[in-house]
């Protein structure tokens, strides 16, 4: 049940986030993370890495997909300035970038939620 | 309340609270610079970042929207991304190239435009500061100033329409569509003005038309004598080959010198501001029907610079009415620079002379109130620059202005004492009608119209050569150069008197010029403009004495030339150089004590053609050997450049010829050993220094002059990752045609046959069309540029979008 629940944030934040980002600027993921961290309850941690998986899968397929496009064209060019080895260790930064960001915003949402809507379970 | 809440719930508001502030530390912290880190969440954001700035094709919209203009324009875009732009409406013509040149190259043409203003910092934060201050301290603003307000009406207007087609392009801009470097660097593209293209442009000018030696003059002057300084720096150090060669043939009267001149004596010890280097130069040629396989004239062209990403140049095609015209761009310029029309071709080099002269000014005290003039005390003009610091205190540099100039050097720069400052005096300081002359000869028909356009050439001054269907060939040394006396503007000048300025100039009509020559072609590559019958004094940095012999050579043997024959010049890389000082140096070896590897480079150096070529081994032992027996004989310059009194380092033609001709000069002599050293002492201990570090070089692999010298090209902010390595590549900069070394070469090179059936062109530049290194275009052309295959450059009649060629087809109308 809370794994399935886990993956259904996942899933929810990354279509959330991705749709956000459309419009608004970068951080609008913490929003996406934020809302359903909120919304839907699980525990901090779980919350948490629901948060970082859901903005961090979404990031990683976006930044390869951008990658596999165009030849790595920009991307070595930047992992090179970051001192990155090559492209996908680049993909990876940039997941695990969002994916914190991601995963602090579920985390604060869900513990607003413990907070303002106490359940037996706490 | 607090007190009302259970300890649980307390708890748990706490840790919220905790988390908001940590998740809100973190989005802050990845939205903002620090230090030389981009805003990581900002700039790795697939969706807006960087990753979006990665194309995988031509990102450009099939129509766009510009308010004002007046009809339609047809951009065409060919397999080289050079987009040809038809309009119906002059004006719009000048609108949809500043919209083109933005969608290309706009980070490059602000960061340029902001350099020439000495506004890095802004951008950049302290580490440019003092670049900033030099760059308004030495007239650069004062010149764009003056270039700007005075401009004919048309050009002015011109530079409007410009602005108003590249801030059509930055209005439309998100932080999603910000070239990279904006990304990178964090901010954000200001409002294009028609200011700027004005600052552009003097940007290049500094580079061509700023040297100077003055201040190394009167240093060596005051130290070792003039008897000397004739000998190690003569006026003149060949006059064969000039870029006009008609000796007699100057058929006018020469103005005379109203005032005399008075020179203040050194030696002045000042840290000085690097000067632009001595490389930058170029070769351009033309070819007469006579001499051309086809029958048609010929004309090449081929501009040492700094190698840089982005490109300096863009390529394009302008057509509307009478302007039918391709060639490179200066982008933030709304013009073809150098290239060709549907009847004349025409193409530069500089054409060095001596155009700032240095004035030594005498304050009465140290607030740089007033200074001593024909007498008197007069008051200075105090301008206050305001220099604005990323991330810090704006600095405020207050500059005095005298009638000379800018007091570039005082008390508060780098000055030499409490009362004294040296006054900048720079041809670019003046008014010019520049960009006339570009409006001209971009729908120039023919000889006439070439000459016509150029009359309004001043700055900054080149050889402009000319070819036209029609047959003619021409060769034409352009600036406004200033009327000297005998070796007038060689030393510092005594700022004190009026009469020291410049006050008049050479009149056009006797700069050097010459159409159809009997030899059959015109040539220059910065050479001494005219031979030694020409009337006026000439002076300058340097004058090349090696390339231009070079050229002339090859083309005085060749009575019937093809392209191939262009193609292979341009990539000449024959040294007389080496043709001209290892005799002597082999010579020298003869009865050393070698060992068998020593004997075995001695061996291939005597067998050696002298050509830099990709793969020749020979011309790196040569390179170092040169440039060790260079070091160690001049090391008395090195020394008191360390102590900040200026020399200047003499040419290679002179170091040679002092060899040969003046072995008992003290300069040969090393004065940190107790022994008297000779030439020959000295050639063979470089000798020694070479095989050393030759042997450094084994242990990492077979040697090659390609490898040794490892040509890249930068990108502008020095940052490695986005620039090209390891180009494998002949040539070498100095004395070789193909002028290419390891960060400094043609910029481009073009040949164009002017068939009278229609203009045929070859090219290519060390770059791409696209100035975003996300882009495949960012460097498409390198690999041609450095093995010497020349694309052939479309030239359209029309808005023909089935050309087989093109591959993409933009409209621009106004909003309706």
């Amino acid at each position: 049940m809370n794994s399935f629940k886990v993956i259904l944030k996942i899933g929810f934040t990354a279509v959330l986030a991705f749709l956000l980002q459309t419009i608004f600027p970068w951080w609008s993921i913490v929003i996406a993370s934020f809302l359903i961290g909120f919304i839907i309850s699980t525990g901090g941690t779980s919350s948490f890495i629901a948060g970082f998986l859901g903005i961090g899968i979404l990031w990683f397929f976006m930044a390869a997909l951008t990658d596999i496009k165009t030849d790595s064209i920009l991307t070595s060019r930047v992992a090179e300035i970051f001192s990155l080895p090559n492209s996908w260790s680049l993909i990876l930064a940039t997941a695990c970038i969002g994916g914190v960001v991601g995963g602090f915003g579920a985390l604060t949402g869900s513990y607003l939620r413990s907070w303002i809507m106490p359940t037996n379970m706490d | 309340m607090l007190f009302l809440l259970s300890n649980k719930c307390r708890m748990k508001m706490v840790r919220f609270f905790i988390t908001l502030i940590i998740t809100i530390a973190i989005v802050i912290a990845l939205d903002v610079k620090i230090g030389p880190i981009p805003p990581l969440g900002k700039f790795l954001d697939p969706a807006s970042g960087f990753w979006a700035n990665a194309e995988s094709g031509i990102a450009l919209p099939k129509n766009f929207e510009i308010p004002g203009l007046s009809g339609k324009v047809k951009i065409l875009y060919d397999d080289m991304l050079v987009p040809h732009i038809f309009a119906d409406h002059e004006d719009d013509l000048f609108v949809a190239i500043g919209y083109v040149h933005a969608c290309h190259r706009l980070w490059q043409m602000e960061f340029q435009t902001h350099a020439a203003a000495g506004r890095l910092s802004e951008i950049v934060g302290e580490l440019t500061l003092d670049m900033d201050r030099w760059q308004r301290r030495k007239g650069m603003t004062f010149g764009a100033k003056n270039f700007i307000e005075n401009m004919d009406v048309r050009s002015r207007q011109l530079n409007e329409l410009y602005a108003l087609g590249v801030n059509a392009y930055i209005s439309r801009l998100s932080y999603k569509t910000y070239p990279f470097e904006y990304k990178l660097l964090d901010y954000r593209p200001e409002k294009w003005t028609s200011d700027k293209s004005g600052l552009l442009y003097k940007f290049m000018a500094d580079m061509l038309n700023s040297s100077e030696r003055d201040f190394e003059n009167t240093n060596f002057k005051s130290i070792y004598g003039k008897e000397l300084l004739d000998l190690i720096y003569p006026d003149v150090e060949n006059y064969k080959d000039a870029v006009v060669d008609q000796p007699n043939g100057w058929k006018f009267d020469p103005i005379v010198k109203h005032n005399k001149q008075k020179n203040i004596n050194g030696p002045v010890s000042l840290n000085l501001q690097p000067k632009p280097s001595p490389s930058n130069g170029s070769n351009n040629w033309a070819i007469a029907p006579t001499k051309s396989a086809t029958g048609n004239a010929l004309l090449c062209n081929d501009m040492h610079l700094k190698l840089y990403m982005p490109s300096l140049w863009f390529y394009n095609q302008l057509n509307c009415g009478d302007i039918n015209v391709f060639g490179h761009s200066l982008p933030g310029v709304p013009f073809v620079i150098t290239g060709f029309t549907d009847s004349i071709a025409w193409g530069m080099t500089n054409a060095q002379r001596d155009l700032v002269d240095w004035y030594k000014i005498e304050f009465k005290d140290e607030t740089r109130s007033s200074y001593l003039l024909n007498g008197e005390y007069v008051p200075t003009k105090k301008v206050v620059e305001e220099i604005k610091i990323r991330s810090q205190e704006t600095f405020y540099d207050t500059v005095v202005y005298t009638e000379f100039g800018p007091v570039s050097y005082d008390p508060t720069y780098r000055g030499e004492s409490q009362k004294a400052g040296y006054a900048r005096r720079w041809i670019d300081h003046d008014p010019s009608d520049a960009f006339k002359m570009f409006y001209g000869i971009n729908r120039a028909k023919g000889f006439d119209d070439y000459m016509e356009a150029l009359n309004y050439f001043t700055s900054p001054a080149q050889n402009v050569v000319f070819a036209s269907s029609k047959g003619d060939i021409a060769h034409r040394v352009q600036g406004k150069y200033p009327l000297n006396d005998y070796e007038e503007g060689k030393f510092l000048k005594d700022g004190t008197s009026s009469s020291n300025n410049w006050t008049q100039y050479i009149p056009n009509a006797h700069n050097p010029f010459w159409k159809n020559p009997e030899r059959g072609f015109v040539s220059s590559a910065n050479q001494h403009p005219a031979d030694s019958t020409y009337p006026y004094y000439v002076t300058s940095t340097k004058y090349e004495t090696y390339r231009n012999r070079r050229i002339n050579d090859v083309l005085r043997s060749d009575d019937s030339v093809t392209i191939d024959d262009l193609k292979n010049l341009h990539f000449d890389n024959y040294s007389l150089k080496a043709e001209e000082s290892l005799p002597l140096m082999l010579e020298c070896m003869k009865g050393a004590a070698l060992s068998a590897p020593e004997m075995n480079i001695l061996e291939k150096l005597a067998r050696w053609d002298r050509f830099y070529n990709k793969g020749s081994d020979a011309a790196v032992y040569y390179e170092i050997w040169y440039s060790r027996l260079y070091d160690g004989i001049w090391d008395e310059i090195r020394t008191s450049l360390e102590n900040d009194i200026a020399l200047r380092y003499p040419t290679d033609y002179s170091t040679i010829k002092l060899m040969k001709e003046h072995p008992e000069l003290d300069f040969f002599d090393d004065k940190l050993t107790d022994s008297t050293e000779t030439v020959r002492d000295l050639i063979l201990r470089a000798f020694k220094e070479m095989i050393g570090e030759v042997e450094m070089l084994r242990g990492r692999g077979d040697i090659s002059w390609a490898t040794y010298k490892d040509t890249y090209i930068g990108h502008q902010l020095r940052i490695g990752a986005l620039g090209d390595h390891n180009i494998l590549t002949g040539g070498n900069r100095g004395a070789v045609v193909n002028a290419t070394g390891a960060n400094h070469g043609p910029s481009q090179r073009i040949i164009v046959e002017l068939d009278p059936k229609g203009i045929k062109a070859w090219g290519h530049y060390p770059g791409g069309q696209s100035g975003n290194p996300g882009s495949k275009y960012y460097d498409h052309m390198v690999e041609a540029w450095a093995t010497g295959h020349y694309y052939e450059l479309l030239f359209l009649t029309g808005p023909d979008p089935s050309n087989p060629r093109i591959i993409f087809s933009q409209t621009l109308t106004s909003t309706r």
